[in-house]
């Protein structure tokens, strides 16, 4: 035997997997049924509503040409404010396995199906985004902080972490929802 | 006739993706059972562990039939799931070393080297070739389990580890030049340290 062969061939004798293939494929199968689908609005619903609203607002440029009035000096908003409450644009460069924090926004559920809510972390490619880790999360703790910390995968790389579901609060349905785009550096060394 | 062979396989299963794409149960399956004995074998020689690694191939094969609707037809399959495995393993894998799964770590494989038609020296030689591939570190080590155990090209070897194939090139012949010679000084005398 040559080298190859040998390799091949220890590599072989020492990975007889004692598994049942079925067994293993049942539960994937059984991971993979349809989960019962949200009823969604069809998508014509919507183009029609957006092209409704643009038709209004063009009758009323046309009809109603005059320009509002400006406010008075002392109610204008100073632009400064906005810009300090606006979420930094772009990736947020972080270290493998550094510790991310995630602002969430919740708001009354319009479907009042709960699901629960669950974090993914999809890794994005070159011409596709692969999820790479789901979990679920407890929703206690993330609707009394608005906040979720998430520790960053180890893989240097661009991510989006996206959370969502709904939470009960005081007899109410919220729907969560929070999404963040990191890149994880290469470390030191590597 | 290899490469004819190959365009065949090729064809065939963009045949396949297109089908499970489509939703069919048969076609996941047919993908399922043609990429297994890598899969897990490969999640095992990463996690040293049978039950982490058919954790890991399980939670890879959902991964991938989830996401089988955005990765492009056009693209070889293998690379990419093999991409998911290692992924997925190596995770399991660090879980399992600081202590957040109740497996017991580095199980001795019950069907290791259980071949009875081979020689016992023979069988000696193969495990004392084992025991050196796992003193390879990962750089090496993996770059040796996707050629022998997925039967990767250098191509796709560089495509699954996202490194160029000059690296992978050298990587390999790093890897094995250090098995001769650990072969050579286990043959030449220094058997002990090996088993």
């Amino acid at each position: 035997m040559n080298l190859d062969e040998r390799i091949r061939e220890a590599l072989r004798a020492n990975s007889q997997w004692p598994g049942s293939p079925d067994e293993l494929w049942q539960r994937i199968s059984s991971q993979l049924q349809p989960k019962p689908k949200r009823s969604r609005q069809p998508l014509w619903l919507g183009t029609a509503a957006a092209a409704v609203l643009v038709l209004v607002f063009v009758f009323q440029a046309v009809w109603n040409p005059q320009p509002p009035p400006l406010p008075e000096a002392e109610e204008a908003v100073p632009m400064r404010m906005l810009t300090a409450v606006l979420p930094p644009s772009g990736p947020q460069l972080v270290q493998p396995g550094e510790v991310v924090e995630l602002t969430l926004d919740a708001h009354l559920s319009s479907q009042g199906t709960p699901a629960p809510p669950r974090l993914e972390i999809w890794q994005e490619g070159d011409a596709e985004e692969v999820l790479v880790m789901e979990r679920g999360l407890s929703g206690g703790e993330l609707v009394e902080t608005r906040l979720l910390t998430v520790q960053a995968p180890e893989e240097p790389g661009s991510y989006r972490l996206v959370v969502r579901g709904t939470v009960e609060e005081q007899g109410q349905l919220l729907e969560i929802y929070g999404e963040k785009s990191i890149v994880v550096a290469a470390a030191e060394g590597s | 006739m290899k490469e004819e062979r190959r365009i065949a396989v090729d064809l065939a299963e963009r045949e396949l993706i297109k089908r499970a794409k489509r939703g069919e149960h048969a076609a996941l399956e047919e993908i399922f059972r043609l990429h297994l004995d890598s899969a897990i074998r490969l999640a095992y020689l990463v996690t040293r562990n049978w039950a982490t690694a058919e954790d890991a191939v399980q939670e890879a094969f959902v991964q991938a039939f989830r996401s089988l609707p955005s990765f492009q037809e056009h693209r070889p399959f293998k690379p990419w799931f093999t991409r998911i495995v290692i992924n997925k393993a190596k995770r399991t894998k660090s879980k399992l070393d600081r202590g957040h799964l109740p497996y017991e770590f580095e199980e001795e494989n019950p069907h290791a080297s259980l071949n009875p038609e081979g020689s016992a020296l023979e069988r000696e030689g193969l495990d004392e070739l084992f025991t050196a591939i796992n003193k390879l570190d990962d750089k090496h080590r993996l770059p040796l389990l996707l050629k022998y155990v997925a039967e990767l090209t250098e191509a796709e070897i560089a495509q699954t580890l996202r490194l160029p194939q000059t690296t992978v090139k050298s990587r390999l012949y790093t890897a094995r030049q250090r098995l001769k010679g650990y072969l050579t000084e286990s043959e030449g005398g220094g058997r002990d340290e090996f088993r």
